[in-house]
């Protein structure tokens, strides 16, 4: 039975874990709204502090960790599961912050790197056969949510994801799809590290259709496409892709929500009513990005800022706000 | 108009009222430091100089070398705690960016601008260095303002590829920067401002040498403004003013002009200062500790910048900062300066928002208790009052000190 790695960040290609014999699960598929708190204080980052506990909690279904620094309490976390977890393998990808021809080659051999560190750890080397069928397997598995309109929380609820049971997931994605509620305002909903199964089910259970996922895992994730043809670079090709489409990453890299035109076609193209932004509190990369939204004079669709205290804690209060908002849409 | 040009007026008022800051005059060089900032503020705001806003961790080396009018923000904001500047910029709560939840330095910053307190640089310099406040709070600005920006980029890990990655980008920052400046990049300027900055670094290595080994000459207020000094590295009037600290530092030490005739515990500062509460300078000070070293002032310390290869240097430079990267390199920055001047605590100020440095705080805990130096968590915020209890500070600081007297005897 192949090991599980926990990756913690969207720009974490999982093609090259899944190439080393690796399944992946999401990090943020696991983290529960209570506890933690032991080793950041509580004026930090409220997904980091959730996140914290499971560094030292028994039993975990994985047996390493892997991060990237797309933001700073991200590069702290890492921190905290290196010292503190105990797990066999506990790596940071280094990953740039900025777009850029320059970035992509920097990041492409960061990819080599972290691919020859994998090997070194596991003892499974990375070759370029394995790595073009990782490519190709979640390409067709993207390509299959994004027909659907599924999104990968939802897909998978929690399962892992490798190179053995992507030919399966592959075919059970063409099972039937999401389909909006009749009526209902759409709404596209934004944010890190958000789990989309439960935010879906409370906008709908609160009137609205939560039609577009501008999360790491959601949408955006099932956009990316690595299209390679298994020749050639193949790091450097994953690290075009993942810079490029990862536009949801709310990281150090702009976003949709900081470019116009790209927000404006996604909106269009989605027939989006309603943005639901949420961030959790002191997280400045999606604080940022709201705020850069609330200054905009020329964004005509409304928006609806919701600050969580606690990771997927959709509360009475967040509910309420919701339906409001959805009421506001249908008048 | 009017009122932006009144509100400019009173921030520079206030500004230079720092100059009369009582902690400060004694040591003439630190009060040389304020007026070359308050110089550079006022051609701003009274002459309407053209700028360049940059981040503190931007190379000044290049921005000298190009003879750039910038103003690095985070210190402007820094020493505008000091005169409560912080609380007014603020005092619309959440304005613009609709969330109080993050850093107040980013806040306030943007808060220069959309107040119009500063008229608009012609173009910024962001660094990735050392948090997401920074970066986004810079980005911000040229987003909302349509500035051009240069977005510096130091990756987390510092080997051979991050080197050529940061050295090919200050390459591209110094065409940036001329071309806005609408000058021709002079390398022999930039190698001339790189000797300058290591010129100033052998200064600032003799400061610290003196601080730690000797009884403090400076009061802990004293000694804790000094960390602005450590920007504009590469002008000639910021290697003359550390000469001069260094000779006025000497002299006492050679008159035995102790700070604290009666002795004081011997501790480290981590993590940010809040300047904004004068005050609780004043309550350490009754508690005598004493800081002959705080992390902001040391950790730009650095190996001499290669003048031959001033950019492969200086990518060297900012790849090698401890307040970024990994952990343990604010571990080993720590364990050094306890080691180097003997000290006997540590105080880790946890910024409100602050993942940057609080999220090591357990680890520097561990690192500390590990030396046998007891260790201290001051929860706070830098810039406002309502986001801390100065009263809760103080009490902890008097725990602190018993922890001490108990530990080393009453002083």
């Amino acid at each position: 039975m192949s090991r599980t790695i926990a990756v913690a960040d969207s720009l974490v290609p999982e093609e090259i874990l899944h190439a080393a014999g690796l399944s992946t699960v999401r990090l943020s598929d696991l983290v529960e709204p209570s506890g933690g708190g032991v080793f950041f204080p509580s004026t930090s980052c409220t997904y980091c502090r959730a996140a914290e506990q499971l560094a030292t909690r028994r039993p975990r279904p994985f047996d390493g960790a892997v991060f990237a620094n797309g933001c700073t309490a991200m590069e702290k976390l890492f921190e905290v599961f290196a010292r503190k977890s105990g797990l066999p393998l506990v790596m940071l990808l280094d990953t740039p912050k900025i777009g850029g021809e320059a970035a992509i080659q920097f990041y492409a051999r960061r990819l080599e790197q972290f691919a020859g560190a994998l090997a070194a750890a596991c003892g499974s080397a990375v070759d370029g056969e394995a790595l073009a069928e990782a490519i190709r397997l979640n390409d067709a598995f993207r390509a299959g949510l994004r027909r659907r309109g599924r999104p990968r929380s939802r897909e998978l609820a929690g399962e892992a994801l490798s190179l053995a049971n992507l030919p399966n997931r592959i075919r059970a994605v063409t099972g039937a799809g999401v389909s909006d509620a009749a009526g209902a305002p759409r709404l596209l909903v934004a944010g890190t590290h958000l789990r989309e199964d439960l935010w879906r089910a409370a906008i709908e259970s609160e009137g609205g259709n939560a039609s577009y996922f501008l999360t790491e895992h959601g949408d955006s994730y099932s956009q990316l496409a690595v299209n390679h043809s298994g020749d050639g670079d193949l790091f450097g090709a994953l690290a075009r892709a993942y810079l490029s489409s990862t536009r949801a990453s709310f990281g150090r890299l702009p976003g949709v929500l900081t470019d116009p035109a790209a927000l404006d076609a996604t909106v269009r193209e989605h027939r989006i009513q309603g943005i639901v932004l949420t961030q959790y509190s002191f997280c400045a990369r999606a604080g940022y990005e709201g705020a850069w939204l609330n200054a905009r004079q020329d964004v005509s669709t409304p928006v609806l800022r919701l600050e969580l205290d606690r990771p997927e804690a959709i509360d009475a209060q967040a509910r309420t706000r919701i339906a409001a908002f959805v009421e506001l849409l249908r008048n | 108009m009017a009122t932006t040009r009144s509100a400019r007026d009173k921030y520079l008022a206030r500004f230079r009222a720092l100059l009369r800051f009582p902690n400060l005059i004694p040591v003439a060089p630190i009060y040389r430091i304020l007026e070359l900032n308050c110089a550079d503020l006022a051609k701003v705001i009274e002459e309407e100089r053209p700028y360049c806003a940059a981040s503190v961790f931007a190379p000044s080396e290049i921005l000298a070398a190009a003879d750039v009018h910038y103003l690095p923000l985070e210190p402007v904001l820094a020493m505008a705690g000091q005169f409560g500047i912080i609380k007014e910029l603020n005092d619309v709560r959440h304005g613009l960016l609709g969330f109080d939840t993050a850093c107040v330095s980013g806040r306030s910053l943007v808060a220069l601008y959309t107040r119009e307190i500063l008229p608009l640089p012609k173009y910024l310099v962001s660094c990735s260095h050392m948090c997401d406040d920074s970066m986004k709070s810079f980005n911000f600005l040229a987003s909302h303002f349509g500035l051009p920006i240069f977005n510096l980029d130091i990756p987390f890990e510092a080997d051979e590829v991050a080197r050529g990655y940061v050295a090919d980008q200050l390459r591209e920052l110094a065409e940036f920067v001329c071309r806005h400046e609408g000058r021709s990049f002079d390398l022999d300027r930039l190698r001339r401002a790189v000797a300058l900055s290591n010129a100033t670094n052998r200064h600032r290595e003799a400061f610290f040498e003196l601080c730690r080994s000797h009884p403090p000459v400076l009061k802990l207020s004293e000694n804790l403004s000094t960390y602005p000094l450590y920007i504009k590295f590469g002008r000639p009037e910021v290697e003359a003013i550390y000469a001069d600290l260094v000779a006025v530092v000497r002299d006492a030490v050679a008159r035995e002009k102790w700070a604290y005739p009666g002795g004081a515990y011997r501790l480290m500062w981590m993590g940010m200062i809040p300047l904004v509460f004068p005050k609780l300078f004043s309550f350490m000070d009754q508690l005598a500790f004493s800081f002959p070293s705080t992390e902001l002032m040391v950790h730009s310390r650095c190996d001499p910048i290669d003048e031959r290869d001033p950019f492969a240097g200086l990518a060297e430079k900012l790849l090698r900062y401890p307040l970024v990267g990994r952990s343990q390199r604010r571990v080993d920055l720590a364990t050094r300066i306890v080691k180097e001047s003997r000290l006997e605590g540590v105080i880790h100020f946890n910024h409100r928002g602050c993942m940057a440095f609080n999220g090591d705080n357990f680890i520097l805990r561990e690192a500390c208790q590990s030396l046998g130096v007891p260790f201290m968590t001051v929860d706070g915020d830098i810039g406002l009052e309502e986001h801390c209890s100065i009263e809760r500070m103080q009490s902890d600081l008097s725990n602190f000190r018993q922890v001490l007297e108990a530990r080393y005897g009453a002083r």
